[in-house]
């Protein structure tokens, strides 16, 4: 059975809506984690109290919308959409960068491939020993989501933090 | 409140959606019908969660469902048609607020059972809280929160979809989720 973090359980319980089919990880999670029996109780009393659109509000849009002519013209635009973006550089401090590490890439590597310079003796070590990588594969990493590789897991920051990672997404 | 709320968590079948988008560019009232009923909740949600007030809500809603109708053919199909017209619903409401001056506020009671401070949030004290009780917290979050929580768990959209209502990425939707429900436990612990 796979081992399920906080946040994975969070996430997972966040898609589920109402009954749920039984989950063998996820259910063993939440008889042991009281944090996450409280957040699924939270989100349950969530979904009940949904508000519901007043009684007639469909059908005073429709009376609204009837004389509407989808326009030609009009001059609202479809919403841009916002991926995540790297930070962005202005463009002769963009392209001097860039470059700048390319040359260094390159003079690094020869120095290594040569023997020479401070990597070389890391490169030999590793190349040497058997280093275990102590953490969640990588196939566990968050990938599509905008987070990064090796970004912080969410359940485990104050709010502080989850606010200072946000000024940092959207900056 | 609406104690047996249906979820439509799955997104109309996108083929179906399409047909039903181009029927109602055509000027077909039926298809324009289908499409009001199929987002009246979705829309009036996010209208609510802006403004925080029914009647200024159901205004709104009706007003964004009037600026989407007028520039549907503007609508390239990039996005998905459900998360296009709540990122109208959430300008319009917006504006709706910015022209009647400050969001009013209902009411709130104090929200009951607020934790003390260092008391530890206890799964039986979350398992007793009430649905009204529940409400009347998420409306204290700030918007971003509020609008993440609101779309996450009562109207199904992913983070992706969020990130695309509300103009921000996948990733900060996610964070802005994990903030919100990590304020609600603290509040109803």
């Amino acid at each position: 059975m796979t081992h399920m973090s906080c946040e994975d359980v969070s996430d997972r319980l966040a898609e589920l809506a109402g009954d749920r089919a039984p989950d063998g990880a996820l259910d063993a999670h939440i008889q042991g984690c009281r944090a996450c029996a409280g957040e699924l109780a939270l989100l349950a009393a969530l979904r009940a109290g949904t508000p519901a659109a007043p009684a007639g509000l469909r059908e005073s849009i429709l009376a609204r919308v009837a004389d509407v002519e989808p326009s030609r013209a009009w001059a609202w635009s479809a919403p841009r959409l916002v991926a995540w973006r790297a930070p962005r550089l202005g463009p002769w401090w963009g392209a001097g960068a860039l470059a700048a590490a390319g040359l260094a890439a390159v003079v690094i590597g020869g120095a290594l491939l040569r023997g020479e310079g401070p990597g070389a003796e890391a490169a030999e070590l590793l190349a040497s020993s058997e280093v275990e990588l102590d953490g969640p594969a990588l196939a566990e990493w968050p990938g599509a989501d905008g987070l990064l590789a090796g970004a912080p897991v969410l359940a485990e920051l104050s709010e502080e933090e989850l606010e200072t990672l946000l000024e940092e997404m959207e900056s | 409140m609406n104690p047996s709320a249906e979820l439509r968590l799955a997104p109309a079948p996108a083929e179906e959606e399409r047909a039903l988008l181009r029927r109602a560019r055509e000027g077909e009232r039926a298809a324009l019908d289908a499409l009001v009923s199929r987002y009246t909740d979705d829309v009036y949600a996010v209208a609510l969660r802006v403004l925080g007030d029914p009647e200024a809500a159901r205004d709104a809603s009706q007003d964004a469902f009037v600026n989407a109708l007028r520039g549907l053919r503007r609508f390239r199909g990039d996005a998905s048609f459900r998360t296009w017209l709540l990122r109208i619903a959430l300008n319009t409401a917006r504006s709706h607020g910015r022209r009647v001056g400050r969001r009013r506020e209902v009411a709130l009671e104090a929200v009951n059972g607020q934790a003390e401070k260092g008391s530890d949030p206890a799964a039986g004290a979350l398992a007793r809280i009430g649905a009204e009780q529940a409400e009347r917290a998420v409306r204290r979050l700030p918007e971003k929160q509020r609008l993440a929580v609101t779309l996450r768990i009562q109207r199904g959209l992913s983070y992706r979809e969020i990130g695309e209502v509300t103009g921000s990425s996948e990733g900060a939707a996610r964070v802005n989720y994990h903030l919100g429900i990590k304020r609600l436990r603290e509040w109803l612990a």
